[in-house]
């Protein structure tokens, strides 16, 4: 599949910061000038398959990055948003945090309608999800660098498990 | 809850001036609903909890199984959350969207931060938003791509990059 993320990436496009594993750039095609994209160097389209660590990196990236927006732009506030899928208005297939700097009177409004549940359908939500958080588990992280087996059996996990959840997610465009 | 005078306002602007940055958080916690939800003092629908967080449904939600996930300790903006925290949280963000996609047949999660009330923050309590997702259902949250002048653009890149020589720098020493 054809990503721009990993396209420029591959073409060595200058980034506004990068470690090992996440990287950030300025968007071109700003909400606010200052809108920073954070996103792993690594392709990966929903962030389920991001292993644990690098998820930690990613939020850990966008609130450094938000930091400097407050910092530099002076900004009154941030939003940091995550489409995760298409329904949820992801348009490029590989996993990326929006740092979106806010000031008063900007013309963007991120706001929703609440609605309202019932006392039954919000126990029978409950329960659904609690039974499933029971089972969460997360993966261990390594100190030291991965061996090479270890490395293509992970990969492998990975790709399997990708596969399983983007059923269950709406194909991307 | 009564709205205070004006006498009674005064006096607690004072109170507040004079105390110390220990005395203003624990004040500042008391306060908080939130907190109040962590220790269980104030019900809610918990469907997630660890060392670090818990996850509740929203009682405003803007879609079925909105979820809130709050770290335990009174944070009131995310620059305020120390790294190993937020790393735990993100990762925690991660499988609780897998669970909405998997038990609610989500076909997406919006995973939402607002910093400061510019940005629709309204509580005093770091949260993140996890709002399952289904095609056309309204709920908007669509990031806008507009176009700036160039010059524009250039000036906030060139401030944004001195901002971010110091991560680097900190990052490169570890």
């Amino acid at each position: 599949m054809k990503c721009i993320f990993c396209e420029e990436l591959a073409k060595g496009k200058e980034l506004l910061y990068a470690d090992d594993d996440v990287a950030a750039v300025i968007n071109p095609k700003p909400a606010v000038p200052g809108h920073i994209l954070v996103f792993p160097k690594k392709h990966f389209q929903i962030i389920e398959q991001v292993p644990d660590k690098i998820v930690g990196k990613l939020f850990n990236a966008a609130n450094e990055l938000s930091k400097v927006v407050f910092e530099t732009l002076h900004a009154q506030g941030t939003n940091i948003i995550l489409q995760n899928g298409g329904a949820a208005g992801q348009i490029v297939p590989h996993v990326c945090l929006h740092v979106i700097p806010r000031f008063e009177n900007d013309g963007l409004s991120f706001q929703w309608k609440p609605k309202q549940l019932g006392e039954e359908e919000m126990s029978t939500i409950e329960l659904k999800i609690k039974q499933c958080t029971e089972k969460i588990i997360f993966e261990k992280e390594r100190e030291k660098p991965i061996e090479i087996k270890e490395e293509k059996e992970e990969i492998k996990a990975e790709e399997g498990k990708g596969d399983y959840l983007l059923e269950h997610i709406e194909r991307l465009p | 809850m009564r709205e205070l005078s004006e006498e009674e306002l005064k006096a607690l602007e004072e109170k507040l001036k004079q105390m110390s940055p220990e005395e203003l958080k624990a004040f500042q916690k008391q306060q908080c609903i939130f907190c109040q939800i962590v220790a269980g003092k104030v019900s809610s629908r918990k469907v997630y909890e660890d060392n670090v967080c818990i996850a509740v449904l929203d009682i405003n939600p803007a879609n079925p199984g909105h979820l809130l996930v709050l770290p335990k300790e009174h944070y009131p903006i995310m620059p305020l959350v120390p790294k190993e925290e937020l790393e735990h949280i993100g990762k925690v963000v991660k499988h609780l969207s897998h669970c909405l996609l998997k038990t609610l047949k989500a076909e997406g999660v919006s995973i939402f931060i607002a910093n400061g009330a510019a940005a629709g923050q309204r509580a005093q309590h770091f949260m993140i938003h996890l709002i399952p997702r289904k095609r056309g259902d309204g709920v908007g949250l669509e990031i806008p791509m507009k176009e700036f002048e160039k010059e524009q653009l250039a000036e906030i890149e060139r401030r944004l990059k001195e901002g971010i020589n110091p991560i680097e720098k900190e990052n490169k020493e570890k």
